[in-house]
Order: structure tokens, then C-alpha cells, then sequence
């Protein structure tokens, strides 16, 4: 009989998936082509044949070790919350300097958080710094 | 585009249904379509694990390890609440699609 997780982990290497990750799909589908074997085996054909019709199952290993790639990657957590919260992250400042710029002039005594330090004002605010201050 | 499109989608549906009635590994998977079809679907193994680990990460399956009374240990793979709610607007929107076609070009509903 094949060494069936022999040659699966052979016609995957280097698939670019953490070590025990790749260990198990290696696993897996050893199992799978195993099963196959077994199968045709069970139902009368010779060994040769038995073997070609597991092998038949994959045509192109090295799609087949991208597709798994791809399907398996694991997406970091710090990725997914950047990709879903970076825009409302981004217009919330653009709309808190908008208002900040267009509220400042109605508001009695700008800038003046302190009496006399009109000047240093903007040290007490960062958001003063764009709201021209 | 079209093709490859209806292609994954009934191979989506194929293997959230056998999975409905229990947890299968993905042999069994294969065998199960290929049964229950009378071999009009059939399923390799290059065509199965990439769906089966793109179903799971979308948590529409769970696979688990387990070891049989032999000693054996497998991956099955069991349909999440997540999967059985979407697969009822899969299987309506095939249906819809059989029915078209069925209107269109006299297919027959699946």
C-alpha cells in the first residue's frame, strides 16, 4: 500500500500555512485518497488501478496546494477590526475638525479658555491646533 | 464568471444538505453526494477540501478531529446555526433558478 500521507505532504510542500495547520490538511487528505484506495480495492480492482484512481483525484497540486492556501489563511484579528473601523475611525476626525472649525466663531470669548492665555490656548486642546487657534 | 459561479454555488448546496442530516468526513461527504445523486455529482478530492476549509471559515461548518472505535482519526464536519440559516435562501434561490430555467428552456426542477 502507498504511503498515502508521504506522498500528499510531498506534492504540498512549502504550502504556506503554519506548521501544524499543514500537518493536518496533509492528514486529511492522505486519509481521503486512502479511502479511495481502500474502495476500489474493496470492489475488485487490482492494486495499479486502485492507485491511479485515488491519484486521478488531483490534476494540478499545485492549484489544488493554492486554493487550500487561500481558503485557510488565517486573517489576524488586528487586520479585520483595521479593515472594518479604519473609515468611520477616519470621518469621525474629519467631521470633529469640521465642527470644531465651523463652531469655534459663534462661541462667546474663543479661545479663551483661561482669562489672559488666549495665546496658549491651544496647548489645553489638541483640537485647537486645527481649528486655527 | 456565470459558470464558475453556479458551479461552486451547487456544490455549496450539495454539501450543506448532506451535512443537515448529521456530522460526515469529507470521504463520506463525497460518497454521500456522489450516492444520493445516483453519480450525476461527484466530488474530488482537489474540488472538496478547498470548499469544505472556505465553508469553515466562513463558520458555516465545524470540522473537529475525532477518533473512531478502530482507533482512527478523522475530521468530521458538522453544520453550524449559521449554516442552516443560510442555507434555507440557498436552497430557495436554486429553486427559483430550476423553476426559470425550467420556464425558459423546459430544465427540470432538481
Amino acid at each position: 500500500m502507498p504511503d498515502w500521507q508521504k506522498l500528499v505532504r510531498q506534492r504540498l510542500r512549502g504550502i504556506a500555512l503554519d506548521e501544524d495547520d499543514a500537518a493536518q490538511v496533509v492528514e486529511e487528505l492522505a486519509d481521503h485518497l486512502e479511502e479511495d484506495y481502500q474502495y476500489s480495492l474493496a470492489t475488485g480492482a487490482p492494486e495499479q488501478l486502485a492507485i491511479r484512481r485515488a491519484l486521478r483525484h488531483v490534476h494540478d497540486w499545485h492549484g489544488l496546494k493554492s486554493q487550500i492556501e487561500s481558503s485557510r489563511k488565517k486573517e489576524l484579528p488586528m487586520t479585520k477590526r483595521v479593515s472594518q473601523f479604519w473609515f468611520p475611525a477616519f470621518l469621525t476626525l474629519l467631521l470633529a475638525m469640521a465642527s470644531s472649525c465651523l463652531f469655534r466663531p459663534s462661541a462667546p470669548n474663543r479661545g479663551s479658555l483661561l482669562p489672559g492665555e488666549d495665546r496658549h490656548a491651544w496647548r489645553l486642546s489638541p483640537w485647537s491646533i486645527f481649528a486655527g487657534s | 464568471m456565470i459558470a464558475s459561479g453556479i458551479k461552486r454555488g451547487t456544490a455549496e448546496l450539495a454539501v450543506l444538505s448532506v451535512l443537515e442530516s448529521g456530522a460526515l468526513h469529507g470521504y463520506e461527504i463525497a460518497r454521500r453526494i456522489e450516492q444520493q445523486t445516483k453519480g450525476s455529482l461527484r466530488f474530488t478530492l482537489a474540488a472538496l477540501y478547498p470548499m469544505l476549509y472556505r465553508l469553515e471559515k466562513q463558520r458555516w461548518i465545524r470540522g473537529t478531529w475525532e477518533t473512531s472505535p478502530s482507533g482512527r482519526r478523522r475530521r468530521c464536519y458538522r453544520l453550524t446555526a449559521a449554516g442552516k440559516k443560510n442555507l434555507a435562501p440557498l436552497r430557495s434561490e436554486w429553486s427559483e433558478l430550476f423553476a426559470a430555467l425550467h420556464r425558459l428552456a423546459g430544465v427540470s426542477n432538481a
